[in-house]
């Protein structure tokens, strides 16, 4: 359990509900666990966020107005066989769920969705993505960050983290192409008082263990991570 | 309709029906473009069959005696977490349907079948076989190796592998998506009775055949292989 939690904050979901009471309700927990909650009130809204984003676990409405969750999953089906899909529908008619299996959804929750139905789907979700090695975030040619060991893959060699380079390293890899402030990197080391210097020595150690010119300084804001968006790749 | 009958040469098909009647009707259906056919009553036997034969499709009946479908699909996930099972059933209701979901079923097609979807999502399963690397597949070298026929070569010239080496390449193959460790290769190969240097010296073979990057090491971790369906 405590192992899930610390996975997922590693991870980014797309959640999409039309009902906005619910979408409120539900969005609160899920930044509780994730590192990222990308949020949308429809189904277009979750597509477009899909393209433009690199997501670990759909969480999907079946039914909602002009494009409904399970056109949502076909789509992301069309480019990606493997990512989670969990659907949360008050209608669980034979239509809908047979159409569910065949688009290899991992659960199927009934709504209103029990706080508990909603870490179980979750705990397989990171199971089948573990099955799949795919707890790995691309953000170099050649390097993959391994969310669920903290540490970095390197083609054949695996690179180990301190704790706090991992920390750092796993918010820049989650934002990609974002800029990161201090005060972000600060909050993620759980140390207000961290000084610029000591922030400056692990992004300067990181470098130097990854040989990598992706980490990118903003002088006096930040740093982000620099990557080319590699769509349906790991 | 017509059936490539090429498609399943060499594909291994396990089915579970309880009822002896649909049993041998479908058996019989699955055998005019299969060959490799193995039919049982229940789920128990399923699992006895799947864990001695490794079927590369399953199909399995929901309500059986002894073990169901349900208990059965779990036990063969929990030993090849890709192999594609579709269900078939009278039943489609809602507890069944929900039950089933998290097994990634390719389908689950209700009883009494008809033809069209059972060939439909028979091609489905290929599909998927094809995609997880256990049909025929391309490695960096341009060698090709075809899973089902055990046979490698290059440029339609074949080459003839060693049972060890076919074992580790479908290993490696079916585990592709993971470094897979030199113990576990002892293991499944050997039962764990090996000497120090058999695996490496196995590989060494392999990659002779199949390129040098077809298979990486993994250092201090194990191997991983390096191939594209074809």
């Amino acid at each position: 359990m405590q192992q899930l939690i610390e996975i997922l904050r590693n991870l980014t979901v797309l959640y999409a509900e039309d009902d906005d009471a619910i979408r409120a309700n539900t969005t609160k927990t899920l930044q509780m666990l994730f590192g990222r909650v990308l949020v949308a009130k429809d189904g277009m809204e979750a597509l477009a966020y899909y393209v433009e984003e690199k997501i670990h676990i759909a969480l999907l409405d079946y039914v909602m107005p002009c494009v409904d969750g399970y056109e949502v999953a076909r789509e992301i089906r069309a480019h990606d066989h493997h990512v989670p899909i969990i659907i949360c529908s008050g209608y669980t008619d034979q239509e809908k769920l047979l159409g569910a299996i065949r688009l290899g959804v991992i659960e199927y929750i009934e709504k209103p969705m029990a706080y508990e139905a909603l870490i179980g789907a979750l705990t397989g979700a990171v199971q089948k993505l573990r099955n799949q090695q795919l707890l790995h975030v691309k953000f170099d040619s050649h390097l993959a960050y391994d969310v669920a060991n903290q540490c970095v893959l390197g083609g054949a060699n695996k690179i180990d983290l301190t704790c706090q380079e991992a920390q750092v390293l796993g918010v820049l890899v989650r934002h990609q192409n974002h800029l990161i402030t201090k005060e972000q990197l600060q909050e993620a080391l759980h140390d207000s008082n961290l000084s610029d210097n000591a922030l400056r020595n692990i992004v300067y150690r990181l470098r130097k263990k990854l040989k990598t010119e992706c980490i990118v300084t903003v002088k006096d804001m930040g740093y982000f991570m620099a990557s080319k968006r590699e769509r349906h790749g790991y | 309709m017509d059936i490539d009958h090429t498609l399943f040469e060499g594909v291994r098909i396990l089915y579970a029906e309880d009822d002896p009647v649909t049993r041998e009707n479908i058996t019989k259906t699955l055998r005019l473009f299969c060959s490799h056919v193995f039919s049982v009553e229940d789920g128990q036997a399923a699992v006895e069959v799947f864990e001695k034969e490794e079927p590369h499709i399953v199909i399995l009946d929901y309500v059986m005696p002894r073990m169901n479908g349900l208990n059965a699909a779990k036990a063969m996930r929990a030993l090849a977490p890709e192999i594609p099972i579709f269900m078939t059933s009278s039943y489609t209701d809602k507890e069944k349907l929900i039950g089933v979901m998290h097994l990634g079923l390719v389908d689950y097609l209700e009883k009494p079948l008809e033809l069209f979807s059972l060939v439909k999502t028979l091609a489905k399963c290929l599909e998927r076989l094809h995609e997880g690397l256990r049909l025929r597949v391309i490695f960096p070298s341009g060698v090709v190796y075809d899973g089902l026929r055990k046979e490698i070569g290059i440029k339609g010239v074949y080459a003839t592998l060693t049972k060890k080496e076919t074992q580790l390449l479908d290993f490696l193959l079916a585990n592709h998506q993971r470094v897979v460790t030199q113990g576990e290769i002892e293991q499944k190969l050997y039962e764990g009775n090996v000497e120090a240097n058999t695996v490496r010296n196995l590989v060494y073979r392999l990659r002779q055949k199949c390129g040098q990057e077809a298979i990486e090491t993994a250092k201090g971790r194990g191997y991983s292989i390096c191939a594209m369906p074809c």
